[in-house]
């Protein structure tokens, strides 16, 4: 039954830090700390690198899309230590490993990002996940949206959570 | 060993769940609400646990024909979402579900929680849980205005954050007197066009 009137900056960067937390502490065992938040030029280092983005939207009172970019080798680390495989063995399981791994991390941190969004009074569902894996990926802005991107470090890599949403 | 239907069609969550229950249960996996249900007519199990979202539909899917079915009404359902706030967790308890878990899933803490429906099925008490109430707010005439559909309540002042502190009131109100909150399965909104009549 909470209200809220607005969502502040301050409420964005506190849940998507608790929800990538979380996902990261509980499913890789690992801390995710919050690096900075930034600009669009975050992605300046990402030209050349392999990369996989996770999307999840949600609709509802407030409606948006959450992409987590995830370098490669991190992605593969990932999946191994999720799935208890070696990192071979993930790579000789093809793409539809780390697309699925991806997908789940992608959905859970979104899940709990959505979720403190209901809480504060503004009700929203999540879609299915999307997972695409390649090189000079990039993220284009939502007509009228606000956007937030912020960087954290989990294990030495850097992961980057770019959040869009509009409220009407 | 008691045995487990997990309905979920992410292959990374299908082998956590296996992981953290397969030592002393049986774990069968249906990658859909179809499946599960297929499975459920042919073999009998002590514990559904279902994910929600699925790329066919959700949950209730599953949870509605299986509430109606007399041999299987009492058969325990946990479910669990990235998604579980507490609007879905209503929604679910009320479909029949006997609890919900939100992923990620802490593996010890999952696996007690499980064991415990196992020995003796309980089911969560929804009146104890925050509910979701969706009221109505918009300006006309130089004042907002607020209405509550599950209340009947309707408020009007001038300014809009006070408005909503006392629709708030009012429901807390509401709850503390006894009274079930979030009942609101489906909502609508229509528009209607209206054109005044045209004096000639």
């Amino acid at each position: 039954m909470a209200v809220s009137q607005t969502i502040t900056d301050s409420h964005v960067q506190d849940f998507i830090i608790k929800a990538v937390n979380n996902v990261c502490s509980t499913m890789m065992r690992q801390e995710a700390s919050f690096v900075e938040k930034t600009a669009e030029a975050a992605y300046q280092g990402f030209h050349g690198k392999s990369y996989v983005f996770g999307s999840v939207g949600f609709e509802g009172d407030i409606h948006g899309v959450v992409y987590l970019c995830i370098p490669d080798d991190f992605a593969t680390h990932a999946a191994s230590e999720i799935l208890g495989m070696t990192p071979s063995e993930v790579t000789m399981g093809g793409g539809e490993v780390v697309r699925d791994v991806i997908g789940e991390i992608t959905n859970m941190t979104v899940g709990g990002f959505k979720n403190a969004l209901c809480d504060i009074g503004f009700p929203c569902k999540l879609t299915l996940p999307t997972v695409v894996r390649g090189n000079n990926l990039q993220v284009v802005s939502l007509k009228s949206a606000t956007r937030h991107i912020f960087q954290f470090n989990c294990a030495g890599h850097r992961l980057v959570a770019d959040i869009q949403f509009k409220n009407d | 060993m008691k045995r487990i239907l997990y309905i979920e069609d992410s292959v990374t969550s299908q082998l956590i769940v296996r992981r953290i229950l397969s030592g002393t249960n049986e774990v069968v996996i249906a990658p859909t609400p179809r499946a599960g249900n297929v499975l459920l007519e042919q073999n009998s199990y002590d514990l559904v646990i279902t994910d929600f979202l699925f790329p066919q539909g959700d949950a209730l899917d599953l949870i509605v024909p299986l509430r109606q079915n007399k041999s299987l009404m009492e058969l325990p359902i946990i479910a669990v979402s990235g998604s579980m706030d507490t609007a879905l967790v209503n929604r679910l308890l009320k479909a029949g579900v006997n609890a919900c878990m939100c992923k990620p899933l802490k593996p010890k803490e999952f696996q007690i929680f499980v064991e415990r429906m196992l020995q003796e099925p309980f089911v969560e008490d929804y009146e104890n849980t925050v509910s979701t109430v969706n009221c109505f707010q918009w300006f006309q005439h130089g004042a907002y205005h607020e209405y509550c559909p599950e209340l009947k309540q309707h408020l009007t002042g001038a300014d809009r954050a006070e408005l909503s502190n006392r629709m708030q009131a009012l429901l807390h109100e509401h709850a503390a007197q006894g009274a079930q909150l979030g009942f609101t399965t489906q909502e609508r909104v229509r528009s209607y066009l209206v054109q005044p009549d045209v004096a000639v």
